[in-house]
């Protein structure tokens, strides 16, 4: 190998190394800028999302475990609990978020605040409009034993033409409930 | 000076990157469901094709032919990095409701072919003038193609939140079909053959 051959193999390779080495310290800059930014962006967004549900909160504690937010007014009382949850929408996952009144969470007892959805690909003018009030403010302040829907015996009229997004999200309300309730109940026995 | 407004004018006419080259028709279809959307688009591809032909334009001499692509895809995804986290920092918004897009600039082709075939053999002031001239190309399809969908999938029109037009009987039943995928091809479709008709843009 003479010196010529090894300068024209060693060359391509030092250029790149030395565009990918600046091109980090551009990334590491403004991860650095926009890390803080990008946090306090996301908690803002939450925290419109459980105000929209609980009008009266003042702050929110997040427990990781059951991955349950718990909502506290004013004078620090617990006024109800959320958590979001995925349904599997016609077009996809439908993220929601559900809001539960601040109850024993006895059953029977566990009642549903409202809903929001938080993300979906549901078809427009079908699907997509379970993100409509007329749908979603059937939710609110219902037992969970009734979110089911009508044809199945619940409270919850389905969006004609859009079988497949209503069920999702009504089945998946309804069980989800009743699942993070029993844990908001066991949590509860545990510290009491 | 005149070629200057050449290299500008080519990326409008002849070589519009939607209208003519039919490239960049991923983000092009995919976000131009409102006018909002396509100038977000339009503006994030402003920054990384501009940067990308300024910093490319500038090491042309030095960058050795073998590994000339993966030094533009490290530079264009450097640079669509740094859109991406500062729209999610500053217009979280915006950056939701263009989600995977943004990222997904780094394969828009647009950006790549001008770096190869355009700013890796040209000096500055010209690169510059065609990475003008590219993102108005593209961001005047945009427009368009985002202001048929959204005029017909909704029944309105506006530009951040302000509503300027409402047509009566339409807005209550919308044509939904053109906020979906099929209303993108449609409307770029019959805008492609348009502007074929009325030599607007000329394909060879």
């Amino acid at each position: 190998m003479n010196k010529n051959s090894f300068s024209s193999d060693i060359y391509p390779i030092l250029f790149l190394t030395i565009v990918v080495c600046i091109a980090v310290v551009g990334l590491v800059l403004t991860n650095s800028v926009t890390e803080e930014r990008i946090e306090e962006a996301r908690t803002e967004a939450l925290k419109e999302i459980l105000i929209a549900q609980f009008p009266d909160m003042d702050t929110f504690e997040y427990d990781e475990d059951i991955e349950v937010y718990t909502i506290y007014d004013q004078d620090q009382e617990i006024i109800g609990y959320a958590f979001e949850t995925e349904a599997d929408g016609y077009g996809g996952e439908i993220e929601l978020l559900v809001a539960l009144e601040g109850t024993d969470m006895r059953e029977g007892n566990i009642i549903v605040k409202g809903i929001s959805v938080l993300f979906h690909g549901e078809t427009p003018g079908l699907g997509a409009r379970i993100e409509e009030d007329a749908f979603l403010n059937q939710f609110e302040g219902t037992n969970v034993e009734d979110i089911r829907l009508t044809d199945d015996g619940g409270d919850i009229d389905a969006i004609s033409g859009a079988t497949v997004s209503t069920e999702a999200v009504v089945n998946t309300v309804h069980e989800s409930a009743l699942e993070k309730a029993a844990l908001i109940r066991e949590n509860m026995e545990v510290s009491a | 000076m005149n070629k200057f407004v050449d290299y500008f004018r080519n990326g409008i006419m002849e070589s519009n990157p939607v209208l003519v080259l039919l490239l960049g028709l991923c983000p092009a279809l995919a976000v131009s469901t409102s006018i909002d959307n396509g100038l977000g688009m339009t503006a994030a591809v402003l920054f990384v094709l501009l940067f990308a032909n300024i910093i490319i334009s500038l090491i042309r001499d030095f960058i050795p032919a073998r590994v000339r692509i993966p030094v533009f895809i490290v530079i264009i995804a450097t640079l669509v990095t740094i859109v991406d986290l500062s729209m999610q920092a500053f217009l979280p918004d915006l950056s939701k409701s263009l989600g995977i897009y943004i990222p997904l600039i780094v394969v828009n082709c647009i950006i790549l072919g001008r770096a190869e075939a355009f700013a890796s053999k040209h000096k500055l002031t010209e690169s510059i003038a065609d990475a003008l001239g590219m993102v108005v190309g593209f961001g005047i399809a945009l427009l368009l193609i985002s202001m048929f969908r959204q005029l017909f999938g909704t029944g309105k029109l506006s530009i951040f939140g302000l509503q300027f037009l409402r047509v009566p009987g339409l807005a209550e039943n919308p044509m939904a079909i053109f906020i979906l995928p099929m209303g993108a091809f449609l409307v770029l479709g019959v805008l492609l053959a348009a502007f074929r008709y009325m030599g607007v843009v000329s394909g060879e």
